[in-house]
């Protein structure tokens, strides 16, 4: 039931993408979104939402998993003015390579808040910001190096952004994010830990008496480098602005 | 902006789904995954068929097909099906038995669920009689079970009175007779223990189950002893025989979880067939054989239960070979042989050889009074019939 509505979400936010796409194409053809220029009361289009994917995370690689390829799905929210921005992105990768007991899933939501150095709407150049997140995982190895667990962290961000057409609404960027994570887990090996029998079934890596277990009993805090990023960021929605003369 | 608020909603329901969408490998816990998981035993039971039996003694009457068509084969048949006793002590092996599980299986072989702690199990064979009638009685209580045989021909006391074979038959003018058992086998095993630690066990990927093997041993509580009379110089004198034969002092009945036999001496009643002209150590002699099975000997077969030894007694008592011969004037004398020696060189089953001087017997006087045998055919018939009995 959750997979097939996963599924119809899935096909309706690409159809709705493809539609919003096929309308900004129609309606801001050849003119730049993010420009200041524009004739004294005249009607333009400001950006309102993009979408943004983070390529090292679509593409990503791990180390004794191999090729780990996964979804970053990122939405900024443009103000009408100002230099802060709203995002809220995710992250979401399900590989179970159950034959190879290799794991690696990942589901990741941050939230995030910008601010461009460079002032009036524009949201390009530098920026700087402030972010938290809540992370769930299972991440397996191989049959004696699993861990599944939960965790939140939140630190500062900072990167640049340029366009990458005569338009502007497409947009590369690169990040880096600095902070602190910390995830409460449970390490976890196929077979059973006390017996050593092979059951097809996965196990806490635990071999004390049942009745003093604790769930998530691990637990493990990291300060430093946290996210690294090559966006590209796509205009979804624009809204109408007029231009009331002199410079914003 | 419509558009774009159910765009943003169904963007957060969908990450919301993903967010919640099950990690896997689900995780259990060790301890947790064995009591819901209950361990099959597998029980493998061997027959033994290497029992101590002293079969090398010269055999003169040799095995027939109309032997074979009376009593059967010599050896002994493996059963087909069992009887199986599941006695549950919980964490005490030494605890009484307050319930059975009682059920019988094909073959030697059987696999059940069991919980976790100490069984001690019993198996016996299921018996399988031609005719449907079986002399076997199994007594179960929840503590033992034990085995006896029904009654068949009875026998004028005053031989064993004569004898002294040990019947104790003081209020009674006739001693019963005892079929003989059919064959029987059993297995106890005591303190099986099922324990929570998995590694005991092989677990069975293909039926998702925690195996243990355990192997035992059955063996047999029945005894084969074939006889042969041996009849020589006999001229004439010894027209045939009725078939009346019995074996005195052998246990009444035996204990399945055990294997020892009861102290209480029973005659076992059992048939002869003649064979004529045989040559038994260069001499033309006239053969009386056959088969009898039996529990052995009383208070026989040391044990251990529940670490207590028993060594037996087997107590002092005599095994007469009792048999009838028919006279060519028609007579019938019962006669009696002390094999004591043969029987208890013979524990468990062989060959006991009687040989008789017939030049040696006196017809009987008349035989118009009766039929001069001690073996009554029921009770019903028994009549008092002295006669002088040559031992």
């Amino acid at each position: 039931m959750i997979k097939k509505e996963k599924l119809v979400l899935t096909t309706l936010l690409m159809m709705l993408f493809i539609k919003g796409f096929a309308q900004m194409s129609e309606s801001g053809k050849d003119r730049p979104l993010s420009d200041n220029s524009f004739a004294p009361d005249s009607t333009y289009k400001v950006h309102l939402l993009a979408a943004r994917t983070n390529l090292i995370h679509d593409l990503l690689y791990v180390p004794q998993f191999g090729f780990a390829y996964g979804a970053n799905i990122q939405l900024e929210y443009y103000p009408r003015q100002g230099h802060y921005t709203y995002n809220v992105g995710f992250t979401f990768s399900n590989h179970r390579h159950w034959d190879d007991y290799k794991f690696f899933q990942i589901r990741d939501l941050q939230f995030e808040l910008r601010r461009y150095f460079k002032g009036g709407a524009a949201f390009t150049g530098t920026y700087l910001g402030v972010y938290a997140e809540g992370t769930i995982y299972g991440i397996g190895f191989s049959k004696t190096k699993g861990w599944e667990g939960e965790g939140g962290g939140g630190g500062l961000s900072v990167g640049y952004v340029w366009p990458l057409n005569k338009r502007g609404n497409l947009r590369m960027e690169v990040s880096a994010s600095l902070g602190v994570f910390y995830t409460r887990y449970d390490p976890y090996v196929y077979g059973n830990p006390i017996t050593g029998i092979e059951d097809n079934l996965y196990y806490y890596d635990y071999q004390g008496e049942s009745s003093d277990f604790k769930k998530r009993n691990h637990q493990f805090t990291w300060f430093g480098p946290t996210n690294a990023g090559l966006h590209i960021t796509y205009d979804l929605f624009y809204r109408k602005s007029q231009q009331k003369g002199g410079s914003r | 902006m419509k558009r774009l608020h159910l765009i943003l909603y169904a963007i957060a329901l969908s990450l919301s789904l993903q967010m919640v969408s099950c990690i896997e490998p689900e995780l259990n816990l060790s301890g947790e995954t064995t009591p819901e998981i209950l361990p099959a035993i597998e029980i493998d039971m061997n027959v033994m068929w290497d029992i101590d039996a002293e079969w090398s003694a010269e055999w003169y009457y040799g095995w027939d097909e109309k032997d074979d068509s009376i009593w059967g084969g010599i050896g002994y048949d493996e059963p087909k099906s069992y009887q199986v006793r599941r006695y549950f002590t919980g964490d005490d092996p030494r605890a009484r038995h307050t319930e059975v599980d009682a059920f019988s299986i094909e073959g030697t072989s059987f696999r059940r669920l069991f919980s976790y702690g100490y069984y001690d199990m019993l198996f016996w064979n299921d018996i399988e009689s031609k005719d449907g009638t079986q002399v076997l009685v199994i007594n179960e209580t929840l503590d033992s079970v034990t085995a006896t045989t029904t009654g068949t021909h009875a026998l004028a006391r005053e031989i064993f009175n004569m004898v002294g074979s040990g019947e104790k038959v003081s209020e009674s003018e006739i001693v019963g007779l005892k079929n003989q058992p059919e064959i029987l086998y059993s297995a106890y095993t005591e303190d099986v223990f099922i324990s929570r630690d998995l590694s005991d066990y092989v677990y069975d990927p293909v039926e998702n189950v925690y195996l243990k093997t355990i192997e035992t041993e059955l063996r047999p509580l029945v005894y084969i002893y074939l006889v042969q009379i041996v009849l020589f110089n006999n001229d004439g004198r010894i027209k045939g025989i009725n078939g009346n034969t019995a074996m005195s002092s052998m246990a009444s009945g035996v204990n399945l979880n055990t294997g020892h036999t009861n102290n209480i001496p029973s005659v076992v009643y059992f048939n002869t067939r003649l064979k004529r002209n045989i040559e038994v150590d260069g001499r033309d002699c006239d053969v009386m054989g056959g088969k009898f099975t039996t529990f052995g000997l009383c208070d026989m077969e040391p044990y251990t239960r529940s670490d207590s030894n028993y060594s037996g007694s087997r107590g002092d008592l005599k095994n007469y070979l009792l048999f009838d011969l028919v006279f060519t004037n028609n007579g019938v004398k019962t006669y009696s042989v002390d094999v004591t020696d043969q029987c208890q060189k013979q524990a468990h089953g062989g060959v006991i050889t009687v040989f008789i001087d017939c030049g040696k017997l006196e017809l009987p006087d008349d035989p118009e009074i009766g039929t001069g045998s001690l073996f009554i055919p029921t009770i019903e018939d028994y009549s008092n019939v002295n006669w002088e009995i040559e031992f």
